[in-house]
């Protein structure tokens, strides 16, 4: 039996989880025992938070350490990931503050609750990439997805946002079933909760193969769920489009991204490619690209465009275990590391482009359809300028980080023998391009309707967060260095 | 010091773009098209400085790390063990494409000023960002920045068409981007395919060239080198032939012409289409050069196709546009005739076809646009007798179509000339002599429609439209060029005069870079 003691030594690796928990804790404690709310207070706190995670996540920064008997593990990879949650984290906190107020004013009061709960679900994302065992890797997956069914209904007197948590809380609860099912069945095959001790069970040769090939391929489905992939997805663009727009950013970027991060860990670890999840995953990757794709191109909604363009997202992504094989591990690390890379690119422009929706959509109320971005690129520049670098790098077009992120996916892809993968996400990305554009045909191509409502208003912590998401996608093309290159070597040191 | 003379380039360019944009703000509209032109003669001096002062080089860049002239390197970033750079050189071929594309970018700014009265800063910006861009992919020798500058082309060129086109401008911006970015996209594929199988550790296609030629090739999961190279250079061929574009694959470029801005125009048929026949110079027949020979004569029908479907199917076009830009696929032919044919005469004559080319498409696309703009017209049927009322535009209309008919002392004359001399001894091509024959077979059909479009519009009696029939001797309200308009008209013309009577002044420079690429494949007697 694994030695669960607990030590002083366990809590400094789990700093950034630790520093994101205690400061939830702290907003309730300071909610319940003061008499008014104090919603800016507690958004002050969780950015001080969030920023105190990003920093001690950047100093933990090539330490290696277990925690809690193995069943937490700091490494480069885990903090990779720190690093992106916390990210598209800040920037959904921050806008909160203008957003709520304005989308659902009766809710206003309910600022810390909402900041809370957001700070809940970063704490489990951040967990489910420290996770190296089943069992905690499934309380992690619950502490991040419990908070985020609540945030997705938030606004509660609408009745969207209240079908889609619905919806999402269903069908999150299946796929939770459908996990504990398949590390149930792993673990009557191997006997073994620990990635790394399923990994050495399967090699010793002493397991069932038919139960832990169900077992893991109930694991995938259950993370597919997570990761909205196709056939998985039905939740997704109704929870995505009736949750509030920053929600909805937070949702389809963080939990996305903390789903890959479970996946890549848990299936580059602890099954060989001898069990049959690669096919599974490349047919998952096809299906998803290609039908996220086709589905976003038909949407009226500029929300549900995002919702259906954050499920092919998932497509690409999921090239990156795709192409994996055991024996070329050199070439698996390259593919994941890219595909780390996009994620951490991705969570920045989806991130971004949803806050956009957020200001134009349900700060300004200007309408959700295409049409009703007619001419805003024109009156309100910069936000357009922004949301040009969002669309364009989302397709893949060199204005942001997206550009380089997505050509390193492809050529993972390349590397590892999967170039008809490679075409198949080009001509996916391709066909994107007709839906990404609509949206800047619109805003910077028609001219505004004599009608439109009056933008007068100027939001400054949405503002903020848009530009800041924009600048930093602009910078990745430029920068691309330390992500690729951590990413890659976080990729090998998991391989090894 | 060593002065960073490309970087400095990319940087004025990019500067003269942000730099319309902000003033643009200040002064009145009218000033705006006057500001942007100042600006971009900024990185058309600068451009012809560099290639009079600074450059050097007599080989090829891709055929040895010291050829290329002004070479900077700075690591990018790293992944797979593979070094991506920023990476940029010129060389023979190269100088004079980003000359060329300083010079069209500053004759199509001015010709700018009265047919674009909308967004007006905007509009200049974004051909200023273009220029950048294209200049960029000219002189990238990195395989990534090559194509972080190809796909960045895209950008601008969307909005350029999307917001100042025609009537269909949306479908044709849209039509554009779909069809020339998978384009890209195969091109990708098979570029890494072949980097990850050659033994190099950066993404530098001089490293690619030189690993190819050696045979450091490792083969590609079940490929052998030698299928590999052929399968790479099939994908390449594809990629760019859209760009060319080559028929079967030009049906985009009718409608981006037809739709986009006359100065738009200018720069998509005299720049872009480049960017096509460039990347198949460097990549299909410098770094493949085996895989090219073996397929020349499939390449060279290709070309040939194109030549005589393209001159068909600008005689069947009314609109002016449609003709020149129908023409152009043909012209683009003779690039792929010249490249497939492996002579010194023949690839040297398709680049300077490139050049040759690109000033006097880009000279017939302003005077289409000054006739348009006039009279609002461009259906042949709807015009006659221009030659009357505008003497200017219609001198200019008739050398610039001459100058497309290879009128001897014009450039287009010695870009076919060399073409012909070079290929008809082509030892790549099987009937190399009876391919070119069916080649010049061209010509005559350019001079068909060509002839017909002018007898039609500058002839005869002086009419415009339907309703606006002058009597004998009367005349209509249709102004001449305007001083500023007539600049870069005559600029273009003298050029164009300049390289059909002294074409070594270009073709020199040519000569050195393409020789090397000759060479690979006839051994140094070709």
């Amino acid at each position: 039996m694994v030695e669960l003691g607990f030590q002083q030594a366990d809590l400094l690796p789990l700093a950034p989880e630790i520093a994101i928990l205690g400061s939830a804790l702290l907003i309730l404690l300071i909610d319940s025992f003061s008499r008014g709310k104090h919603g800016k207070a507690a958004v002050a706190i969780a950015a001080a938070s969030v920023a105190a995670a990003f920093a001690a996540s950047l100093a933990l920064y090539g330490t290696t350490a277990e925690a809690f008997g193995g069943t937490f593990v700091v490494d480069g990879f885990s903090l990779f990931f720190n690093v992106a949650i916390l990210l598209v984290t800040a920037l959904v906190v921050v806008s909160s503050l203008d957003y709520l107020e304005e989308f659902y004013p009766e809710g206003a009061d309910e600022l810390t609750e909402y900041v809370v709960l957001l700070l809940f679900a970063t704490a489990g994302m951040m967990l489910m990439a420290s996770s190296r065992s089943l069992v905690t890797a499934f309380i992690a997956l619950e502490l991040a997805a419990l908070p985020s069914y609540a945030l997705v209904a938030f606004a509660k007197r609408n009745r969207a946002s209240i079908e889609g948590g619905m919806k999402y809380f269903v069908l999150g609860a299946l796929s939770s079933a459908f996990l504990l099912y398949g590390i149930s069945l792993v673990y009557g095959a191997t006997g073994a909760f620990d990635f790394v001790a399923i990994a050495d069970a399967i090699a010793a040769g002493d397991v069932e193969p038919g139960v832990l090939s169900l077992g893991s391929l109930l694991v995938l489905f259950g993370l597919a769920f997570k990761v909205a992939a196709v056939p998985f997805h039905v939740w997704a663009p109704d929870a995505y489009t009736g949750a509030p727009t920053t929600i909805a950013a937070f949702v389809s970027s963080a939990s996305k991204i903390a789903g890959f991060v479970l996946l890549f860990r848990l299936f580059t670890t602890a099954f060989p490619a001898e069990v049959d999840w690669v096919y599974a995953a490349i047919v998952l990757s096809v299906v998803t690209m290609t039908y996220g794709n086709f589905a976003a191109a038909v949407q009226d909604s500029v929300k549900r465009m995002l919702a259906y363009s954050s499920i092919a997202h998932a497509g690409y992504a999921l090239i990156a275990v795709a192409v994996f094989s055991a024996e070329a591990t050199g070439d698996s690390a390259f593919a994941l590391g890219a595909g780390m890379s996009h994620l951490l690119v991705y969570g920045l422009m989806n991130t971004g482009a949803f806050l956009v929706v957020a200001l134009v959509d349900d700060y300004y109320g200007a309408g959700y359809t295409f049409e009703d971005y007619a001419g805003l690129g024109r009156k309100m520049p910069a936000v357009g300028l922004a949301m040009a670098v969002f669309m364009l790098s989302l397709a893949g077009l060199p204005t942001g980080g997206g550009f380089v992120s997505k050509l390193v996916l492809f050529a993972g892809a390349v590397n590892s023998g999967f170039w008809w993968l490679a075409l198949l996400g080009g001509v996916n990305s391709a066909l994107s391009l007709y839906y990404y554009t609509r949206v800047l045909k619109w805003m910077w191509v028609e001219e505004a309707p004599e009608d439109q409502v009056e933008l007068d208003r100027k939001p400054l912590a949405l503002y903020a967060s848009i530009l800041f998401a924009a600048v930093a996608t602009v910078a990745l093309l430029f920068a691309f260095a330390p992500v690729i290159e951590t990413a890659t070597a976080a990729a090998e040191a998991l391989l090894e | 010091m060593e002065v960073p003379w490309l970087t400095l380039l990319l940087t004025v360019t990019f500067a003269a773009a942000v730099a319309t944009l902000a003033v643009g703000r200040y002064v009145s509209d009218e000033r705006t098209g006057h500001v942007a032109f100042a600006l971009s003669l900024a990185p058309l001096l600068l451009s012809i400085y560099i290639w009079l002062m600074e450059f050097t080089a007599d080989g090829n860049a891709l055929l040895g790390a010291d050829n290329a002239a002004l070479q900077e390197s700075y690591s990018w970033f790293t992944f797979a063990g593979y070094e991506v750079q920023y990476y940029v050189g010129v060389d023979g071929i190269s100088m004079p494409l980003v000359v060329l594309t300083t010079l069209l970018a500053s004759a199509a700014i001015m010709s700018a000023w009265p047919s674009i009265t909308s967004h007006r800063k905007e509009f200049y910006s974004l051909v200023l960002f273009l220029e950048a861009a294209l200049i960029g992919v000219f002189v990238a020798l990195d395989l990534f920045l090559f194509f972080v500058f190809w796909e960045a082309v895209l950008i601008p060129m969307y909005f350029l068409i999307a917001v100042w086109g025609g009537s269909d401008r949306r479908y044709a911006a849209m039509k554009f981007l779909i069809y020339t970015n998978p384009a890209f996209l195969v091109v990708f594929v098979s570029a890494t395919a072949l980097i990850f199988s050659a033994d190099v550790n950066t993404l530098s296609i001089v490293d690619l060239t030189a690993a190819v030629h050696d045979d450091a090739l490792t083969g590609y999961f079940g490929l052998t080198p030698e299928q590999l190279k052929l399968a790479a250079f099939a994908g390449l061929f594809i990629g760019f032939a859209v760009k060319v574009p080559v028929v079967p694959f030009h049906t985009w470029l009718p409608d981006a012409h037809v739709e986009a801005p006359s100065p738009v125009s200018v720069l998509l048929a005299g720049v872009l289409l480049k960017m096509g026949t460039y990347g198949l110079l460097r990549f299909n027949f410098t770094v493949l050069p085996e895989a090219a020979a073996a397929v020349a004569g499939l390449v060279a029908a290709v070309g040939v196709v194109s030549v005589i479907y393209g001159a068909l199917l600008a005689m069947a076009q009314t609109d002016l546009k449609r003709i020149v830009a129908y023409s152009s696929i043909s012209s683009m032919g003779y690039v792929l005739l010249g490249l497939a044919a492996y002579t010194y005469y023949s690839v040297g004559g398709a680049t300077f076809q490139m050049i040759s080319h690109g000033l006097i498409s880009g000279l017939m696309f302003m005077v289409v646009g000054v006739v348009y703009h006039e009279t609002h017209h461009r259906d042949v049927r709807e015009l006659s007798g221009l030659w009357r009322q505008t003497p200017v535009a219609a001198f200019i209309f008739l050398a610039a179509a001459f100058a497309y008919m290879g009128l001897p002392g014009m450039s287009g004359f010695a870009a076919e000339a060399f073409v012909f001399i070079g290929s008809a001894a082509s030892t790549t091509i099987p009937y190399a002599p009876l391919v070119t024959m069916t080649a010049m077979f061209g010509i005559v059909l350019v001079a068909g429609y060509l002839l017909f479009a002018l007898q039609k519009t500058l002839f005869g009696e002086l009419r415009i439209g339907e309703h606006q029939t002058a009597a004998d001797g009367g005349s209509l309200d249709v102004s001449d060029v305007s001083l500023a308009q007539a600049v870069p008209l005559f600029a273009l013309l003298a050029a164009i005069v300049l390289l059909g009577v002294q074409p070594d002044v270009v073709y020199d420079v040519i000569a050195d870079g393409t020789a090397g690429v000759v060479d690979l494949v006839t051994g140094g007697d070709g």
